[in-house]
């Protein structure tokens, strides 16, 4: 039995991420006895109905008997889709291995309406009103989710981990109709 | 003189790229003396540019070629090297002069090791170009640009090495193997070797190159579709005219579902038997007590002047008492009442007040006569006691 199974489990099972490129050197342990003992694990896991998923540099949990519905995931995964649009409208690169300060992105909602209109949309959904709390909102929610580390306390800089691929992959495999495409302005 | 403004030069070097060097900045790093800075200008070190100073084009590149740190990839210096040794060869041949013939060799063993020594650094120059301009470069159309120019440079390098395999192995294999030199065939063993390293290299690069692209593609195609997404969902056609249902079906993630807890119970025996239990339990008790205190409502301390005794006495008129001495008599209430000593001072207002209260309470012990009576102003029933009456 692998010690740190526990820990795994405890991670896994809240619906957290194992990012290899964690910034944390206990959690990029976990990775990576985690790709040495796959198989061994992924038994394990399986006894309790948990199966042991392999993203690109990441675990996570998935389990064949789901008890939510389907209203919730789509809840869930819109809710996704207008943060992302905001935070993609801030950086075309921000994905696994991008490094952010939130002051960085209050200051150039100040400068950029497009992104300043995308933060707005956003109130009703973080329930949030000034810009800064909106911000603080979106980047504690990443945060919760694993998708974003706090890599220097001191400066505010947060670090987007490979678990960030997830919502990613999860956005490029819905797939809409190519007439559709075409009638969606650039 | 270039040892002396050491300093100056590597502030210049350093702030190369943001190209805004004050002459300000320069004369505070010379001592306040111009004539040094001048003295800079005329020799072709520095020149003027408006009111800022730059370093001359060919001391950059000499020093960006000795720190390797160069982001300009020059390929013409091997297109150079190669013609000037086609050159030097055809000179070695109709040379007749032994001692010149050797110098025209010598030569050519210098572009050889040269040719080899260029190709290596561009190609190290263009692995570290690549990966900063990948890792570092914000600007996400120019980096896609520059990711392209590097991938033209690569190429350039590619037909370079082929270039310079065809001169060596085809187009003048004969010569370098008929000269009789121990060292030009080292050098030309030596070239080839390097050579086929960096076309290797090259091939390492190409695969980069086009991870990284694809990366840069990628990324481009996941934007393009959050946007589209997010239109779709704002017109309210998200869930129809996309698969977005089944795919979400599909996926199990236990990341969907809200937090779980597990609610466990304690093991009975280890409750039983463990001793570190009682004093697990002992806190929790202390917790829980001082979560009890805490949820109680604590009033305000009640204020001192609420404390103090205060006795205040009043006098109680018993009409009982009153009655049961009227009992006694065989006057008439009101005279009876009128003349009562009671235990206080009592005003005639008072007394009228207790010969109605009386005639009220004890109404069927007294008999209510049809006489009436008048004191000071006072209009009243004459009433006597029942007995008394019925005596009389």
């Amino acid at each position: 039995m692998i010690k740190q199974t526990a820990d795994i489990f405890e991670i896994l099972s809240k619906g957290g991420f194992i990012s290899s490129d964690s910034t944390s050197p206990v959690i990029r342990q976990l990775y990576t006895l985690i790709d040495e003992n796959l198989s061994e694990l992924s038994d394990f896991f399986g006894a309790i109905n948990f199966v042991l998923e392999s993203g690109n540099e990441y675990f996570y949990f998935s389990r064949k008997e789901n008890k939510v519905d389907l209203e919730r995931k789509l809840e869930i995964a819109t809710r996704w889709i207008d943060v992302l649009d905001f935070i993609k409208t801030y950086d075309a690169a921000f994905s696994a291995g991008f490094r952010f300060q939130p002051a960085d992105i209050f200051v150039r909602v100040g400068s950029d309406l497009e992104l300043k209109e995308k933060l707005n949309g956003l109130k009703k959904l973080t329930g949030k009103e000034k810009h800064e709390e909106i911000i603080d909102k979106i980047v504690n929610d990443m945060k919760r989710d694993g998708f974003i580390e706090l890599e220097n306390e001191i400066t505010s800089t947060y670090k987007v981990v490979a678990a960030f691929s997830y919502l990613e992959e999860l956005v490029a495999c819905i797939n809409i109709p190519e007439d559709i495409q075409n009638e969606i302005p650039e | 003189m270039m040892s002396r403004e050491q300093a100056l030069l590597k502030q210049m070097f350093s702030k190369r790229k943001q190209q805004s060097f004050r002459r300000e900045a320069a004369l505070e790093l010379t001592d306040n003396r111009l004539q040094r800075i001048q003295s800079l200008l005329d020799h072709g070190v520095l020149r003027e540019n408006g009111s800022f100073l730059e370093m001359e084009d060919i001391y950059l590149h000499f020093f960006e070629q000795v720190l390797e740190v160069n982001e300009e990839i020059n390929t013409s210096f091997v297109v150079e090297h190669i013609s000037y040794l086609k050159d030097t060869l055809s000179y070695y041949r109709q040379e007749n002069n032994e001692h010149r013939k050797l110098t025209y060799l010598r030569t050519i063993k210098r572009i050889l090791r040269n040719i080899a020594l260029t190709t290596l650094r561009n190609v190290i120059d263009l692995k570290r170009n690549i990966d900063n301009t990948f890792k570092n470069e914000p600007n996400y159309q120019i980096k896609k640009k520059k990711l392209v120019r590097l991938d033209e440079k690569r190429k350039d390098i590619e037909s370079l090495i082929k270039q310079s395999e065809t001169f060596l192995m085809e187009e003048e294999e004969p010569f370098f193997r008929v000269v009789v030199d121990e060292e030009l065939h080292q050098i030309v063993a030596t070239v080839r070797i390097s050579l086929n390293e960096c076309f290797h290299n090259l091939i390492e690069i190409q695969k980069l190159i086009i991870n990284y692209l694809n990366k840069i593609e990628y990324q481009n195609k996941i934007r393009m579709k959050i946007r589209q997404l997010k239109y779709l969902k704002d017109q309210f056609e998200l869930e129809e005219r996309t698969d977005i249902c089944s795919i979400l079906s599909q996926k199990e993630s236990v990341w969907f579902e809200p937090s779980p807890s597990y609610p466990l119970r304690l093991s009975v025996d280890y409750l039983r038997n463990d001793d570190e239990v009682l004093d697990s339990i002992r806190k929790v008790i202390a917790m829980v007590g001082k979560r009890a205190i805490l949820a109680k409502n604590v009033a305000d301390t009640i204020s001192e002047d609420y404390l103090k005794t205060q006795i205040s006495e009043e006098t109680y008129i018993n009409l009982e008492t009153v009655k049961q001495d009227f009992r006694k008599s065989d006057a008439d209430l009101f005279t009876f009442i009128h003349a009562y000593s009671f235990s206080k001072e009592v005003s005639f207002d008072e007394r009228v007040t207790f010969f109605c209260q009386i005639v009220s309470q004890f109404y069927e012990e007294l008999m209510i006569t049809d006489q009436f009576g008048t004191a000071q102003g006072v209009e009243y029933a004459v009433v006597y006691n029942k007995k008394n009456s019925e005596k009389q």
